[in-house]
């Protein structure tokens, strides 16, 4: 291979995803209704209880009513949203660190995540993810392909 | 001594850079075509990676298919110009093959995932493209090319223009080509369904340049206007990392197989198709579509009340 033709690549590489990010700002965070509509595209079977969405709104924690021991987690991952359905068996642990909620997953694209809290919505969403953390493993709701 | 030709994939990079700029400009201008930062550094990073990779490892492949060509072709074939349209077709064939298994078979998506794991379809999601691709069975789909008797240069020659044909189609800037040539042709509509992740689009339109071969092996299915692509993974992956991106349905692999109780499930983990398990649990994807159907048997059948609205939301 050629190392100026890498570097060139790699310039343009650069260059490229510059003038990407300047003309296609990310502007829509999420709010109830995105929260909604891709975790029933995800999961169409999940009926979602409660939704917790974080301050900075990139990201949301759901209590679900079904299916049963599960927890809906939605991420906003550039302009673009990423769901799962998390089971006891998919989180390692979860912390408070620094007034954040830190849960740490099972999952090797998405290995931990934090989420921001106001002081009254923290201890339920702990709770919450306790609860589930702690609930035996159910449905794994894994799927690729 | 092997054939000397142009390396035509070199050649077309400038065009690569160009044409994406332009997209960007007319997406910018129109909202027909869209673009995130930093999915896009990934989508080119990947393309970097899989070069360089690819290089790594070119020599190999080289010396290999001269020896086969050399001690077991049938035919000798030469080098005049219906050879290269030859090789052109059998290699898209061939393409049309590996592409289904890299679809079909867990060993060969861990490789090919890379390249359906952006959630946006631009120029840029054309060249996310595998970094690994060497340690899965890919290579054997070229062999009988070899065995027929068209040297070994002239196939990869043909395979890079095959890639090249590929770039422009993996846009949504493009809606529909004159009839004729969506019959024939693949087309950005063709691919865009490819790669979609919506349970009715799931596994289809695996050709490279002809979309005779889905239309001939049952595999084809047409873009719906009522059914607007969402574009990634059933499971689209929470990170942007070209590392993580590149290796991580390996790494699922190892797991399962580390964790399997049986032979049997070890050689399944690996041979049968992506979210394939022993006890179902996992869905592959003829269990997504299958519970897509069903769904929609309910809601024609009028057991369930049809969402409103049912026309899927675009991937947001």
């Amino acid at each position: 291979m050629d190392p100026v033709q890498v570097l060139g690549s790699l310039a343009a590489i650069l260059l490229l995803a510059f003038i990407a990010m300047r003309m296609f700002p990310v502007k829509a965070p999420l709010d109830d209704g995105k929260v909604t509509r891709n975790l029933q595209r995800y999961e169409p079977d999940a009926k979602i209880s409660e939704i917790y969405l974080t301050e900075d709104c990139k990201a949301a924690l759901i209590q679900l009513q079904a299916p049963a021991n599960a927890l809906g987690l939605t991420v906003q991952l550039g302009d673009r949203v990423v769901c799962r359905v998390i089971t006891g068996q998919d989180i390692k642990r979860a912390d408070i660190s620094h007034g954040k909620l830190v849960i740490h997953f099972d999952d090797y694209t998405q290995p931990a995540i934090k989420l921001a809290y106001g002081t009254e919505v923290l201890p339920k969403v702990q709770d919450l993810v306790n609860t589930v953390a702690t609930s035996g493993p159910t449905k794994d709701m894994h799927h690729a392909a | 001594m092997p054939l000397e030709l142009a390396k035509p994939t070199e050649l077309a990079v400038p065009a690569f850079v160009l044409f994406v700029l332009v997209e960007m400009i007319y997406g910018w201008r129109t909202g027909r075509a869209k673009f995130e930062g930093k999915d896009a550094l990934t989508s080119l990073t990947m393309g970097l990676g899989s070069t360089v990779s690819g290089a790594l490892t070119a020599g190999l492949f080289f010396v290999l298919s001269y020896w086969i060509w050399e001690n077991f072709r049938i035919f000798d074939l030469g080098a005049g110009v219906w050879v290269f349209v030859l090789a052109f077709a059998l290699d898209d064939f061939a393409y049309y093959w590996v592409h289904r298994f890299g679809h079909r078979m867990r060993w060969m998506w861990a490789a090919h995932v890379i390249h359906h794991s952006s959630q946006h379809y631009n120029l840029t999601t054309a060249l996310r493209q595998t970094w690994t691709g060497q340690f899965t069975p890919g290579f054997l789909f070229k062999v009988p090319l070899f065995l027929l008797g068209i040297e070994p240069a002239i196939v990869f020659f043909v395979a890079a223009l095959n890639l090249i044909y590929q770039f422009w189609i993996h846009t949504e800037a493009i809606g529909r080509m004159p009839r004729w040539f969506e019959a024939v042709m693949n087309t950005p509509s063709h691919h865009r369904v490819h790669h979609a992740n919506n349970p009715k689009y799931l596994d289809a339109n695996y050709a490279g340049v002809f979309i005779i071969w889905d239309r001939m092996f049952g595999s084809f299915i047409p873009e719906d206007k009522d059914e607007p692509c969402r574009y990634g993974l059933v499971r689209d992956l929470g990170t942007f990392n070209p590392l993580r991106v590149a290796t991580h349905e390996w790494v699922g692999i190892f797991r399962d197989i580390w964790r399997a109780r049986s032979w049997k499930h070890r050689a399944l983990y690996l041979l049968a198709p992506p979210g394939w398990t022993p006890d179902g649990s996992r869905k592959t994807s003829d269990m997504i579509r299958a519970e897509w159907l069903a769904r929609q048997g309910k809601i024609t059948h009028g057991t369930e009340e049809p969402e409103a609205p049912t026309a899927p939301q675009a991937a947001e």
